[in-house]
């Protein structure tokens, strides 16, 4: 795959929040305004780009068993570092994010990002799926949040719109606004790419990603690798 | 078996090990922009409360409530102001609070300097229903509806505050 390529399908047809629909919480939760949502943004991309890296440098030496606690010791450090970084130099973003920050620990998009990609592609190509799939979200994230905000508060990034103020649809900043919006969006974006989401892994046991590492014996791989391990004690 | 159990703990131990010290080297240079951003919040916070107050730090009583991180006098007399960290079960950290104690012992203004609760409060409107409320009357203000857990821990700072006064005012009259 050309590397343009990996960094633009994070964009739109593999974008993490409309299509792959993954880190739907922090998409409702920090929509309601523009610069909560560039800031969220931001941060999972640093974060995304970061943990992609060092996970992808990380693949040969992290032993299958053991891999998802690795992952998450990782993401979780470079929250940290986020998070501390951010409430020393913008405080004011780190309290406006408030729980939501410390959540980019458990959030599906990295996870899933570490899991599906980083964990079997080179450095190079693995950082720029986590650029690509950032700035997707990043994107989703502002598309929703200026709708919500402009439309909702009749304010753009906290500066209030003459007529919008006086005529805004108070419900688009609350949850169920958030949902509405996030609904037509994927919609629009369903449209956009004719409903050509990715082609989805299968559920049974080849497609499952701890099937070597789960130790079903019903499976005929792990079945082997229990075999390989009790040959080699 | 038994080296792929070892190297499975070598691998996350090592990966924990270097995360740590990434950690430390971030918040050796953070800590103290942290500090420095929370003095200024606080001295900040302390002027809101009582404009024009010039204040004194005094020493917390041994007993004082643990929510109750510093005390100040206004030099002039017109009252005592408590520095408080209350957490709730939906917290993401400690919401600063400062609150000024009126010579009458009543809460005579609030103001949020952190929030980190899943839900708001109202933080601008829900701390100014506990202005006049005295040690006795404090616990018989409302909870805020949808954000139970936050403000039961907002009026137990509120509680703590007025106490530690008490304790003060008793010492010193003693």
């Amino acid at each position: 795959m050309k590397k343009s390529n990996i960094v633009l399908k994070g964009l739109l047809k593999e974008n993490p929040v409309f299509v792959l629909l993954l880190g739907t919480c922090p998409t409702l939760a920090t929509s309601t305004s523009v610069i909560s949502a560039l800031a969220m943004g931001l941060a999972a991309t640093a974060v995304l780009i970061c943990s992609n890296i060092v996970i992808s440098a990380l693949r040969n030496v992290i032993p299958d068993k053991v891999r998802i606690p690795c992952y998450i010791v990782v993401i979780a450090g470079f929250v940290t570092i986020v998070q501390l970084l951010m409430q020393a130099y913008l405080p004011s973003l780190y309290e406006m994010l408030g729980v939501y920050l410390a959540l980019i620990v458990v959030n599906c998009i990295i996870l899933g990002r570490a899991e599906g990609y980083a964990n079997s592609h080179k450095v190079g190509e693995a950082a720029l799926d986590g650029l690509g799939m950032g700035i997707g979200f990043l994107l989703a994230l502002l598309c929703m949040a200026i709708i919500r905000e402009v439309l909702g508060n009749g304010s753009f990034a906290g500066m209030a719109i003459p007529f919008l103020k006086d005529h805004c649809i108070p419900i688009l900043v609350q949850s169920p606004g958030g949902f509405l919006v996030f609904g037509i969006m994927i919609a629009l974006v369903s449209a956009l790419t004719n409903g050509k989401a990715p082609i989805k892994k299968s559920f049974d046991c080849e497609g499952c990603p701890s099937a070597k590492a789960c130790g079903k014996l019903t499976c005929s791989g792990c079945a082997n690798e229990e075999k390989e391990a009790a040959v080699n004690d | 078996m038994k080296k792929e159990y070892i190297k499975c703990v070598a691998v996350l131990t090592v990966i924990c090990l270097v995360v740590a010290v990434l950690l430390a080297v971030t918040n050796s240079f953070t800590a103290p922009v942290i500090a420095e951003n929370k003095a200024k919040t606080i001295q900040a916070s302390l002027q809101q409360v009582i404009p024009g107050g010039s204040f004194e730090e005094l020493a917390l009583p041994a007993d004082a409530p643990e929510t109750v991180t510093a005390l100040y006098r206004e030099t002039s007399g017109k009252g005592y102001v408590a520095v408080l960290a209350a957490t709730s079960q939906y917290s993401n950290g400690d919401m600063g609070i400062t609150a000024a104690i009126g010579t009458d012992g009543s809460i005579a203004a609030v103001s949020i300097t952190g929030y980190y609760e899943s839900k708001d409060f109202g933080r601008d409107t829900y701390p100014q229903t506990f202005i006049g409320a005295t040690a006795d009357t404090v616990m018989d203000v409302d909870v805020f509806s949808g954000a139970t857990y936050s403000s039961n821990a907002f009026k137990e700072a509120m509680a703590d505050a007025l106490a530690t006064y008490s304790m003060v005012k008793e010492a010193s009259a003693g």
